[in-house]
């Protein structure tokens, strides 16, 4: 073998010319594979990692309440993380989401604009994605000046901003409220993208002080995957999790007082209660009047928006009536101190032992969900599962939930619908969507398989041409050796060896061409970097700081090495194989 | 002597106090029960909104309200882009349609109208005593002055939210002395940023009650864009039943 291997390597040396025209032919072509994939890697990674993550992240956990879908906010943002961090694996980060519109007034400009929020675990992302042209991007964290902002140059230069200025920008707070404040210019950096233009970036803190979010507070939850190709099975696997739990207010009744001391002895007690919702769909309507027993001049008040259904037992105890106000106080979960919310009784109730605990208060979902998320009442685990297991299963749909989990969607359309079936009624529940990008950024996902099919098309078309011409000129090369292959067989060497000889060569061609083919596509890649492109904002997508990008991938490099090598072996296979069948004397005799 | 002359001095300023106390909280009852007509009404709107480098552009609607239940419901019929779309609320519902699409949506109460600064909600029937709470001074009194609004004598008043959802968080109103009709608004943000100057510059009474039916609409915080609001066309007469139904518009597009 070491001999086929020493006659092999000196047969490439000794046919300079002829080796060197073919190799620089499969050069070219690995250069071409390399190179494509490379772009094609290139094209996924800023579509993927530097645009999906910003705008949507692998998954996303989003809350619409009060049907406001422009802007999502999550009410127990450490709660969800903790959820997602126990049952999700291979999590890179979770960011939260705070962007939302708003209006940006520079110098004699103004302009809408997407305010981004920058958490601590993204700013090393960040950092990597711009490049400062003015200023410190560090800054955004800064607390000497107001709201410092990072603005792309494009943006700046819209509204005539310069480094160190304050833009007046106005906005709605999660209330709907108008909300106005100062951002202070504290970075210009280059324009990456088309999406990047159209933002200005502050500090998450920052952010939610402008929206009005308390602490516990956020918009999206975003998750970034380790694998993003993984994100639709464990979407699917957090939708199973997320099931929502009954939501209630453990706390206590009394007849309600205007003023300290105005309320006769006996009704001045207060009572342990457990304020629960009523749905007020049709189905939940039945179910209710199923399960427990309202009278009949109470009923249709009692089941209206405005229903206030106390038990016979709260009625007996603080001798609650219909028309009586009651107050209604619970602690808090997150916030310090208690909630107080004042209702009329419309209606009062009996239930089978067993069905309700003996204290429930039932608050149409219009009421319940209006103070219930507001102030997020305290409560137990043990509680929690307590209740669950008390309350008849078929009475449960009946009842609040804590939130609405939406149907997981397969494409953007799909998750489209959804939310137009959501929105076609007006409800007080919350909605819970978990989605990924394959919905949310289906167009760039779809925009990013169209251009790697393209790429690989136009690849595998000019691969191919290059490839019939080396496939050719090697077996010309194979035939026109047939005489010498008659000398060395006529000099004692076996046909397995010639035709091994044969085989090797081509091998240690195909070889050494294809490294030389990785290494000229490298330097061509490297010499790309020189030139700036100034494309329109459709292209300016596939760039990054003006310039191609391409990201190269050690095993596509290799398939592509190992694709080469078995094609040009294969086809140097048989002619090799039928010239050393050829008897001496054939051999010998051929001309060409 | 002495101390009867200082008896009616505190009686004089205890008196001031208490009038001033409920001063504010009865101009807004009484704005409150001067706009509620308490009947059907029927009007066409018409706004008018000037942007800087935007030029003029004018929206036409049909406005119809039904105030027993709170329902109301707008059609657009001016510029052409828009005609035929609208807007219906009803009981607890707000939806939006789409002509070209035929499909409504469910909207929040802050979505505007036609692309233009008016909101849903300044269609809403929402009392004032409702959403505001005038401003007190230390002493938890009510604060109000007397100014000159031009040659209009007008009280001056500061209101403060008192739920979440409402616009604008702080509002001040100049409000006339002789019949408690605003003349002018300005709202402000959160912040305390001027955000709109409202100019109530032209009403009509039926069947008793106000109705404004001019209106010029200065945004503060951006190049001082406007819009005027004219009212037209008033109606008082029941509206059937049919109108406030997504059927109508439906029906429209056909």
């Amino acid at each position: 073998m070491n001999l086929i291997l020493k006659i092999a390597l000196r047969n490439l040396i000794r046919q300079k010319r002829r080796n060197i025209l073919l190799g620089m032919a499969i050069s070219f072509g690995m250069m071409i594979l390399v190179i494509a994939n490379s772009f094609s890697h290139g094209i996924s990674d800023t579509l993927i990692n530097r645009i999906v993550i910003i705008m949507t992240g692998h998954i996303e956990l989003t809350m619409v309440e009060d049907q406001n879908i422009r802007a999502p906010f999550m009410r127990e943002k450490k709660r969800f993380e903790d959820i997602v961090y126990k049952n999700v694996e291979g999590i890179e980060r979770i960011s939260e989401n705070l962007g939302l519109l708003s209006r940006v007034v520079g110098n004699g400009k103004s302009d809408n604009c997407w305010l981004a929020g920058i958490g601590g675990n993204d700013f090393a992302g960040f950092k990597d994605q711009f490049r400062a042209l003015e200023g410190d991007v560090s800054l955004i964290f800064s607390k000497d000046m107001v709201n410092p902002c990072i603005l792309s140059k494009n943006k700046a230069e819209f509204l005539n901003a310069k480094l160190y200025d304050t833009l007046r920008i106005r906005l709605q707070n999660i209330h709907g409220q108008q909300q106005t404040g100062i951002l202070t210019v504290a970075a210009i950096v280059e324009s990456a993208n088309m999406f990047t233009d159209f933002a200005s970036f502050l500090s998450a803190d920052n952010i939610k002080t402008l929206r009005g979010l308390r602490a516990w507070e956020t918009g999206t939850l975003q998750i970034i995957l380790k694998e993003p190709d993984t994100a639709v099975e464990k979407a699917d696997n957090l939708h199973d999790i997320l099931k929502p739990g009954l939501a209630y207010m453990p706390g206590t009744v009394s007849h309600t007082r205007e003023v300290e001391g105005d309320l006769p002895e006996a009704k001045k007690a207060k009572k342990n209660c457990l304020t629960i919702g009523f749905m007020r769909n049709e189905t939940a309507k039945i179910l209710m009047t199923k399960w427990i027993s309202i009278p009949d001049e109470q009923l249709k008040a009692s089941l209206s928006d405005k229903g206030v259904l106390v038990s016979n037992r709260l009625h007996t105890e603080l001798k609650l009536n219909p028309g009586d106000e009651i107050t209604i106080t619970y602690n808090n979960r997150y916030e310090t101190g208690t909630t107080e919310r004042n209702y009329k009784i419309t209606g009062l109730y009996s239930a089978e032992p067993g069905v309700l605990p003996e204290n429930v208060i039932l608050l149409s979902d219009h009421l319940f969900y209006k103070t219930y998320y507001n102030h997020l009442p305290e409560a137990t685990p043990a509680m929690d599962e307590g209740l669950q297991t008390r309350i008849p299963t078929e009475l449960l749909p009946a009842l609040s939930k804590e939130w609405k989990l939406l149907d997981r969607s397969r494409d953007f359309n799909e998750m489209k619908k959804k939310f137009k079936d959501f929105m076609s009624e007006k409800k007080d529940i919350t909605a819970l969507d978990i989605r990924t990008m394959h919905e949310t950024a289906s167009n760039i996902i779809k925009l990013e398989r169209v251009l790697n099919l393209i790429t690989f098309l136009a690849v595998i078309i000019l691969f191919f041409i290059i490839l019939i011409g080396v496939v050719n000129t090697l077996r010309m090369t194979i035939k026109e050796r047939t005489r010498e292959i008659g000398t060395i067989r006529a000099i004692g060497m076996q046909r397995k060896d010639v035709r091994n000889l044969i085989i090797t060569e081509t091998f240690l061609l195909a070889l050494f061409s294809t490294i030389v083919g990785t290494l000229f596509s490298f330097a061509i890649m490297e010499l790309s970097q020189l030139w700036e492109i100034h494309a329109s904002s459709f292209m300016n997508i596939l760039l990054v700081n003006h310039r191609l990008y391409f990201l190269p991938n050690t095993m596509s490099i290799l398939l592509n090495m190992g694709l080469i090598l078995i094609i040009t072996v294969v086809t140097a296979y048989f002619p090799s194989k039928k010239a050393a069948h050829k008897t001496v004397a054939d051999a010998l005799r051929h001309v060409e | 002597m002495k101390k009867m002359g200082l008896l009616v001095v505190l009686f004089f300023c205890f008196a001031g106090e208490l009038l001033a106390e409920d001063k504010v909280t009865g101009m807004m009852k009484t704005i409150d029960e001067q706009m509620e007509l308490g009947s059907d009404f029927t009007a066409k709107v018409s706004l008018t909104q000037q942007k800087a480098n935007q030029g003029t552009k004018v929206m036409e609607m049909i406005y119809y309200r039904r105030d027993s239940d709170d329902s109301f419901l707008i059609l657009m019929t001016q510029p052409e882009v828009e005609k035929g779309n609208g807007y219906l609320k009803f009981e607890d519902n707000f939806w939006m349609y789409r002509r070209n699409t035929r499909t409504f949506q469910h909207i929040s109460r802050d979505e505007s109208i036609g692309g233009t600064d008016a909101s849903a909600d300044d269609f809403e029937k929402r009392k004032l005593t409702e959403l505001y709470k005038p401003e007190t001074d230390d002493k938890g009194n009510e604060v109000v002055a007397e100014e000159m609004l031009g040659a209009i004598a007008v009280y001056k008043f500061r209101l403060l939210a008192k739920v979440d959802d409402v616009k604008y968080p702080t509002v001040v109103y100049w409000v006339r002395q002789d019949n408690a009709l605003p003349l002018k608004e300005q709202s402000y943000s959160l912040s305390g940023t001027l955000m709109e100057t409202s100019y109530f510059l032209k009403y009509t009474t039926i069947n008793g009650k106000y109705i404004f039916i001019k209106g010029l609409f200065v945004d503060e915080f951006e190049n001082q864009n406007k819009t005027m609001a004219e009212i037209s066309g008033i109606s008082t007469q029941k509206i059937d039943d049919s109108i406030f139904t997504k059927a109508y518009f439906e029906n429209l597009s056909k």
